[in-house]
């Protein structure tokens, strides 16, 4: 089963989801500053980590750095209510989602299993050609095709390479930064409306109601991402 | 030296000082008075000095003139000494207390000697006192010395005692405005005997000293008045100090003492009415009444006046006729004690007669200073002066007389004589009215002798056979003068008139104007004008910022203002300037403009132009200008505070509702954890598991709701405290819509939703994160007013330049409520509801709306129930470019 570690300075906290996550089978260590995160997370091997921004000695955001220097495992942050930027500032350095507390757990436990199968997913299939989004939709990346319902879907150059950079890493909150940089290039980050309208397009085309969409979910204030069955 | 402080005492003096100057911003002032040089104040200021050291006080030395005596000079050591300022004067090198080193070095205290020293002509201040003065204000202490010669009030006397005149001396009211003085006394023998030795002057002036100053009967007169100085003053503080602990207020006003003066009179009068005003320890006023032959006096006035000041008066100049001018000004100012000065012994009865009978209350005494009245032979010098000056109306009123004379010559066969008078009588009334009455007597006596000389037989000669003519002669010459003076008079009444009327004017024109003003600004603009316009004087406000302590010009009027001079009248509120004792050289007057204690501007005023500035009547306008300025300044203040308290008054009722609701919203779930919980907790103890599911899902279900609420409260303290900063993008509607059903998904399980996005809507120019906080709250509402299975239905669409984002329900709709009510904090449709919330959501997104300048209305739905649409402007988007695969 699988290892997480859980970075977070608050006792009641710390204590209540390392009960919860041992419930569901996995092994669970707790470190409650920064330093001992750091070990903790070179010494255990964790397959995911829950990390909290607030910590007593130092920010957070080191301690994403530091495990993106080794390792690609999924970093989930909690972080309090009105971090919008800490938040942004954390998912560009490498975070791959996060949560806002007080957060309900049963969401704790989806996004946890999520990040933990596209994760393992993605290091057994890097190779798959076809790449199914939800029931109707699927995906041929190398031969630029987007089939609904059995029909090829048309989408301009840009939308496709939008589309892309959602797939490369499924199930991640990507910011709008990041995505501009991935598909208009870093002259155009200031621009962020176009990922607005291109992702808008994108659920026009592929969504079966593009007001609830199903795979295209938009991170208010954050970003975007895509959730793979 | 008489006393010396023990340690223990004065250590918690200084303490005491050091508690008291960080209480309070003004120094305080400590003074060691002697009664004639050489009794060693400045060795007891500097023993004193040297304990306070000990104790642990920041003491320095600004100026202390140690005389070459060798136990002065030795209690120096010690002690940081401040440099002094050096200054040139014609190749002549003064050494002068450097005023701003010492607020810069900042001491709690600092000694300065010889306090009424006259600076070296160019300093900022005349006078040493003056300087002293600006250090107290700025808040350090100061220690120092004079001698009893030097105060103002006693000067006269000192100078008959001593026969020896005393320059430099300093206001009284600065030596009773002292916190402390310290009596440094020594006997006249051990003083004599001092001198002897050599101690206080060098040797060849010892002899020379003793024969003058330091003869024994004069040391003795003058300990005699110091002894009587402390004492008065130290009365006073016990007669102050009962008053402050009597609970009854009883005011001294039954002590107050109005010198009365008419003439210019010696500054002596002055001094002893000021003496014996403190003799009964009661209030001084000064008054002049302007009698018509003080009009050219205003200079001399306006001096003995500005010393009467410096002695601790109230001065004014009274204008309406004696005596009830003295019996209003009593009565207004409630004083018990009138004094006059000697004028003409006959004139004086009169005088005392007068008051007599309307002030039967009132104790009068004259003063045995004479006043100084013009003799005959200055008399006669100034009536030739007058006549001199005016070479061309003397000139012309002679021509007119012996034109007349020429044209009744010819007539004087057919009129008679007695009319023939007649006409030079008109002559004179017209001089009068024309010239005045120096003229006018000239003229009469002129007429005299030419009637007589063409008129009167014999004809050709000043001689007169008929006696009677005689009678005729002196009756037109007391008619031709008397009427002269009635009519001068009467001018002179008329002109008084017309100028207290320009006077009211003026007031009527700024207080007008003042009335309708809104700002600081406008007030010092209005003013501005009307000096300028009115009284002929070019000025200029500075307005104080007083954030940065910083003073900015409100006009450009006038070159070259003083930078420097501003901030001295700023942070010394106190006039300077031209006519004043601080830096008189300079070209303008700045006058602060105070309201409750605080320097609101300065007018800068050039009066140099103007020769009004000795004019009193001018002064008195500007005075009562002021007046008005300050009082519509702090009638604006006042507004403001109203407006302020008004604000907080409404900001204290919001918080009571919010308590209010606060209370019940957040007891409801709270009571349902508690409750809840509990059983939970003795489910488990029991073991009885099966049955604590229903208990457990309440507290998740409560804790949410607490959640939710907490979230609301925090959003609309965020948002009204405008640190808001929005970040606004276009965002597609569907995104809004989606991102808002995504997270009310699992509430949304029960209703029937449906979005409807126009093909033509258009972008939506928002802030993503609080848009979705309006869409969420909007909708939010829906699900709590309406019953489960109830459509919800969110569109968005564009009408005209208006984007339209609404959500509508099919639910109970508002019912009896005002819907557009709805949007003000803690209104909520149904008041005590089970539906929990305290009614900020809809305040919240009425907040949020209002940011993005849109509107949020409430409507009827066409689905029955109630409707919420946002209306907001569209803006453009950038075009973006695109092909396909």
């Amino acid at each position: 089963m699988s290892t997480i570690v859980i970075v977070e300075d608050e006792e009641h906290i710390s204590k209540a989801l390392k009960i919860l996550l041992e419930s569901e089978g996995y092994t669970v260590f707790v470190a409650n500053d920064q330093k001992s995160g750091q070990i903790a997370c070179s010494s255990r091997c964790p397959d995911l980590v829950l990390l909290d921004l607030g910590l007593p000695d130092k920010d957070g955001i080191f301690l994403i750095q530091e495990i993106r220097s080794y390792s690609d495992i999924p970093i989930i942050i909690l972080s309090a209510r009105d971090g919008e930027n800490s938040k942004i500032n954390a998912l560009d350095l490498g975070a791959d989602d996060y949560l806002t507390k007080p957060f309900s757990t049963s969401e704790l436990l989806a996004r946890i299993r999520a990040h933990l199968r596209t994760h393992n997913k993605i290091v057994m299939a890097k190779n798959t050609s076809e790449i199914k989004l939800s029931d109707s939709v699927s995906v041929d990346i190398p031969g630029k095709l987007v089939y609904k319902n059995g029909e090829i879907v048309h989408l301009t150059k840009i939308e496709f390479r939008l589309l892309c950079a959602l797939i490369k890493e499924p199930n991640k909150v990507l910011t709008h930064r990041y995505l501009m940089l991935q598909v208009w290039g870093a002259n155009y980050v200031e621009h962020q409306h176009y990922v607005r309208i291109y992702m808008a397009h994108l659920r026009q085309k592929l969504e079966d109601d593009p007001s609830n969409p199903e795979f295209l979910i938009t991170e208010v204030g954050i970003g975007y991402r895509l959730i793979l069955k | 030296m008489a006393q010396v402080n023990d340690g223990t005492m004065l250590n918690a003096k200084a303490k005491a000082m050091l508690e008291s100057t960080k209480e309070s911003k003004r120094g305080l002032l400590k003074l060691f008075l002697g009664a004639a040089p050489g009794v060693g104040k400045t060795y007891a200021m500097l023993t004193e000095a040297h304990e306070l050291r000990k104790a642990g006080l920041d003491i320095v030395v600004g100026y202390v003139e140690t005389h070459n005596r060798a136990d002065t000079q030795a209690l120096l050591d010690g002690l940081e000494i401040i440099k002094r300022k050096e200054i040139n004067v014609n190749n002549f090198t003064y050494h002068e207390l450097d005023v701003q080193e010492i607020i810069k070095r900042r001491p709690v205290t600092v000694v300065i000697d010889e306090m009424p020293h006259t600076n070296a002509p160019g300093s900022v201040h005349q006078k040493r006192w003056q300087d002293i003065e600006e250090i107290l204000n700025v808040g350090i202490n100061v220690f120092s010395a004079l001698n009893i010669q030097h105060l103002e009030s006693l000067n006269g006397v000192v100078s008959r005692v001593t026969n020896v005149y005393v320059n430099e001396t300093i206001p009284d009211t600065i030596f009773d405005k002292a916190d402390e003085v310290r009596l440094v006394d020594l006997p006249p023998d051990d003083l004599i005997s001092r001198l002897q030795c050599g101690k206080i002057y060098l040797p060849d002036i010892v002899k020379r000293a003793q024969h003058n100053y330091f003869k024994k009967s004069n040391l003795i007169a003058l300990r005699e008045l110091s002894l009587r100085a402390m004492t008065n003053r130290l009365d006073q503080q016990v007669k102050q100090q009962r008053q402050i602990n009597s609970t009854t207020t009883s005011t001294d006003t039954n002590f107050g003492l109005l010198l009365v003066l008419d003439g210019i009179v010696s500054k002596d009068a002055i001094r002893e009415a000021s003496r014996i005003a403190k003799a009964f320890s009661s209030s001084f006023h000064c008054a002049y009444i302007l009698t018509p032959s003080l009009r050219n006096k205003k200079k001399e006035i306006s001096d003995i006046l500005n010393f009467a000041e410096s002695l601790g008066a109230q001065t004014a100049i009274l204008n309406t006729e004696f005596p009830y001018c003295v019996k209003d000004y009593i009565k207004e100012h409630n004083l018990s004690l009138l004094a006059l000065t000697q004028y003409k012994e006959k004139d004086t009865v009169k005088k005392l007669k007068q008051l007599n009978e309307i002030l039967p209350n009132i104790t009068i005494f004259t003063l045995p200073y004479s006043v100084h009245l013009p003799d005959l032979k200055e008399r006669v010098i100034n009536f030739f002066k007058n006549c001199l000056k005016s070479t061309n109306t003397f000139l012309a009123t002679t021509a007119l007389t012996f034109l007349i004379t020429l044209l009744l010559v010819p007539l004087s066969h057919y009129i008679h004589q007695t009319n023939l008078v007649m006409f030079y009588l008109l002559l004179v009334l017209f001089t009068s009215v024309k010239f005045g009455i120096y003229m006018a007597s000239y003229v009469s006596i002129l007429s005299i002798l030419c009637f007589d000389l063409t008129m009167v037989t014999p004809r050709g000669s000043f001689a007169v056979h008929d006696i009677q003519y005689l009678i005729t002669f002196a009756t037109f010459l007391v008619i031709g003068i008397f009427s002269a003076r009635l009519v001068t008079h009467l001018r002179q009444v008329s002109k008084q008139t017309r100028e207290q009327e320009k006077q009211t004017k003026i007031m009527y024109n700024i207080a007008k104007k003042l009335a309708q003003v809104i700002d600081d600004v406008e007030v010092y603009n209005t003013v501005s004008t009307n000096l300028s316009s009115f009284l002929d004087i070019p000025n200029e406000f500075w307005e104080i910022d007083e954030q940065n302590d910083e003073a900015n010009r409100v006009q450009t009027n006038l070159k070259g203002v003083d930078k420097a001079l501003i901030n001295f009248v700023m942070s010394n509120k106190q006039e300077a300037g031209f006519g004043t004792n601080t830096l008189n050289k300079s070209k303008y007057l700045y006058a602060p403009v105070i309201v409750s204690d605080k320097v609101h501007a300065i007018c800068v005023m050039d009066l140099s132009k103007s020769v009004q500035y000795t004019s009193t009547s001018t002064f008195q306008i500007l005075q009562a200008v002021f007046a008005l300025t300050r009082q519509t300044l702090a009638r604006l203040e006042s507004v403001e505070d109203a407006k302020q308290t008004l604000m907080s008054m409404e900001a204290e009722r919001l918080r009571h509702s919010l308590i209010q609701a606060l209370s019940h919203d957040l007891k409801t779930p709270l009571t349902a954890i508690m409750t809840n919980s509990e059983i939970l907790y003795k489910h488990i103890k029991e073991k009885a598991f099966e049955t604590s599911e229903e208990e457990a899902l309440a507290l998740v279900d409560s804790s949410k709701r607490l959640v939710q609420l907490m979230s609301n409260i925090l959003d609309m303290s965020k948002l009204q405290s405008n640190e808001v900063k929005l970040n606004q993008d276009w965002i597609p509607a569907e995104e809004i819509i989606g991102a808002t059903l995504h997270s009310l998904k699992e509430r949304l399980h029960d209703y029937n939703i449906k979005v409807d996005v126009a093909r033509d809507c258009p972008l939506f120019y928002v802030d993503p994160i609080l848009i979705d906080r309006l869409l969420s709250n909007l909708v939010d509402n829906a699900i709590k007013y309406c019953p489960k299975g109830s459509t919800i239905k969110i569109s968005a669409s564009k009408r005209g330049d208006k984007a339209i984002l609404s959500v509508s329900d099919n639910g109970p709709g508002f019912g009896q409520v005002n819907p557009q009510r709805l949007f003000d904090p803690f209104k909520r449709g149904i008041k005590e509801s089970k539906v929990t919330g305290i009614g900020l959501g809809l305040a919240i997104c009425k907040t949020i709306a209002r940011a993005h300048n849109a509107d949020l209305v409430a409507m009827p739905s066409t689905l029955g129930g109630a409707s919420f649409v946002l209306i907001m402007p569209i803006v453009d988007v950038p075009y973006t470019e695109d092909t396909f695969l």
